[in-house]
């Protein structure tokens, strides 16, 4: 896997993590003021948030009314979020998990309170804040966030996308490799991390990233290389070492082939003496 | 039944913390916004890991592991209460430090207890001003300051066009170029490096070395002007010494005397078997 390293691990909530989605209730909301009446838009949101996690299978607020009124029990219909209601309601409604939030008004928008209870076991799993301002468009993104941080917070990530200028430097996310350059798209939890390219020839890249949710956060790493160390060996070569003709091999050779010869003429020049006289017989001239 | 399953439990969380060499109790922000301050302490914690190749506690274990020691959950970093918290992880050594900031400037204060003599055994300061993302390589240095001095090491790569020449680094032979491999294991810091070769002026330079970084010193060759005359009139090879010139002006004469005696004329006349010759005579 070229590089390509999740540093928060994609991996759901136990529940989650299994084929078939968990079924998720989204309890009316309460507020913690009297205007009941904008609750319904925050709710809608809300339910639209939860709905765009594919492994949650949504009970909508709605549903959830609706399942009380059937059932008659107006004792649940006003619970304020106590784990013991919010299970009950959770087994009303064949739920794994419930989700209950306290709305506040703020300036100009919402403050939502969230929290998320495990109905099998009555335990509080999660707890959240979503803001909701401006347009419903960024509402529903926001409400998409909070929901991932509620159900499912290890799937609470973006992408870093980094374009290093040089090759087979290291990524360093808080410490972790996670690969060499050119490196694949980087799944990160959400929020800041501390990212460093290194390379033996070049500057360490260093800064701290933040990961949007659900979005790719571009980075070009342009490193820098190491000033080189640089300078001429400023002398010129010696001469091959010129030596007197009379100091060479050949002269050597010359030289002896010269006086061998001249030996030679000399020596053969000069006739031998007689020596076998005594061996052969000098007749007299006739 | 119960009570076997939490004593396995504990057991098996007190073998995983186990003797390791050194933990990280805390890197507290001082000024420093919590979410890099946590990023810091998770990247110091992972030069840890990489320096000792172990998997060493983290917050979440060690908050488990002093979780019913309220004495020890308040230590404010005096060597002796850092101590009973390494004794209590496991760990031969505990670090504990802070990163502060204060306007543009942050300080990286670190020091590093003994866990059984419950001293101090080093002690290390960063300051840096300007960029926060500095603090990233601030704190991972200080951690090799801090428990590895010694593995503060650099490299230099030297490109050389002449071969043969003999690289000095230090006053020490590291060996004659072309070099096979880099040198490296040099300390962080200034070293100088010498090149020589027989003809050539010497290369002398002073070259930053940096942590887990190469160097490179390139040292080209330039031929300028003419061949430097010589200084002195070069010595005789051996074989065109005077002793070599004698020796084999000896050889050649005997050689000669005995090519030439041999090919000399034999002023004998053997009248027995050349009586014409004799008779010329």
């Amino acid at each position: 896997m070229h590089g390509a390293v999740t540093l928060g691990l994609v991996v759901l909530l136990p529940a989650l993590a299994a084929a078939a989605p968990t079924r998720v209730a989204l309890v009316p909301l309460s507020s913690l003021t009297d205007e009941g009446t904008s609750l319904a838009g925050v709710e809608k949101t809300l339910a639209a948030g939860l709905a765009t996690i594919k492994e949650v299978d949504l009970v909508r607020p709605d549903a959830v009314r609706n399942a009380l009124k059937r059932a008659k029990r107006r004792d649940l219909e006003g619970c304020e979020g106590e784990p013991q209601c919010l299970q009950e309601i959770g087994q009303l409604v064949g739920a794994e998990v419930v989700v209950f939030g306290v709305a506040g008004g703020l300036a100009e928008g919402q403050v939502v309170y969230l929290k998320s209870v495990e109905v099998k076991t009555g335990q509080e799993t999660g707890s959240t804040t979503a803001t909701f301002s401006g347009p419903e468009p960024g509402r529903v993104v926001e409400a998409r966030a909070a929901a991932v941080r509620l159900v499912a917070p290890a799937s609470y990530l973006g992408t870093l996308i980094l374009k290093v200028d040089v090759e087979g430097a290291d990524v360093v996310v808080d410490g972790k490799i996670v690969g060499k350059s050119p490196i694949a798209p980087i799944a990160a939890s959400v929020g800041t991390h501390a990212l460093r390219v290194t390379h033996p020839r070049y500057r360490d890249f260093v800064r701290f990233v933040t990961v949007p949710f659900d979005k790719a956060e571009t980075l070009p790493v342009a490193l820098k290389e190491f000033p080189i160390v640089a300078d001429d060996m400023r002398g010129r070569p010696v001469p091959e070492e010129e030596r007197p003709w009379y100091q060479s091999g050949w002269a050597v050779a010359g030289f002896a082939a010269v006086v061998v010869v001249v030996t030679t003429i000399v020596a053969a020049s000069i006739p031998r003496s007689p020596q076998r006289d005594k061996d052969v017989t000098v007749h007299p001239p006739r | 039944m119960k009570r076997w399953v939490w004593l396995v439990v504990l057991l098996a969380a007190r073998a995983a913390l186990a003797d390791v060499p050194v933990a990280l109790y805390r890197l507290d922000p001082l000024g420093l916004d919590a979410e890099r301050a946590v990023r810091l302490e998770a990247l110091f914690r992972a030069e840890l890991e990489r320096m000792t190749q172990r998997v060493l506690p983290n917050r979440a274990s060690i908050d488990a592991a002093l979780a019913r020691e309220m004495g020890l959950r308040g230590c404010g970093g005096e060597p002796a209460c850092l101590a009973a918290i390494g004794r209590k992880l496991g760990a031969a050594q505990v670090v504990h430090g802070n990163v502060a900031q204060l306007g543009e400037s942050y300080v990286v204060n670190l020091k590093l207890i003994d866990s059984a003599k419950g001293t101090e055994i080093r002690r290390v300061s960063e300051t840096l001003k300007g960029n926060a993302d500095d603090l990233i390589e601030a704190v991972r240095v200080a951690a090799y300051r801090l428990v590895r001095p010694e593995e503060l090491k650099g490299a230099i790569a030297i490109l050389c066009d002449l071969p043969g020449a003999l690289v000095d680094v230090d006053g020490k032979p590291a060996g004659r170029t072309p070099l096979a491999r880099l040198i490296d294991g040099l300390d962080v810091g200034k070293h100088t490096v010498t090149l020589e070769a027989k003809g050539y002026s010497p290369f002398n330079a002073q070259v930053e070395v940096r942590f887990q970084k190469t160097t490179d010193v390139v040292v080209r060759l330039l031929l300028t002007g003419g061949p430097i005359p010589p200084d002195h009139t070069p010595d005789a090879p051996w074989y065109a010494s005077p002793w070599m010139y004698a020796g084999v002006g000896v050889v050649a004469v005997l050689t000669g005397i005995l090519i030439g005696r041999a090919l000399a004329k034999d002023p004998t006349i053997d009248c027995a078997k050349d009586p014409a010759a004799c008779m010329a005579r």
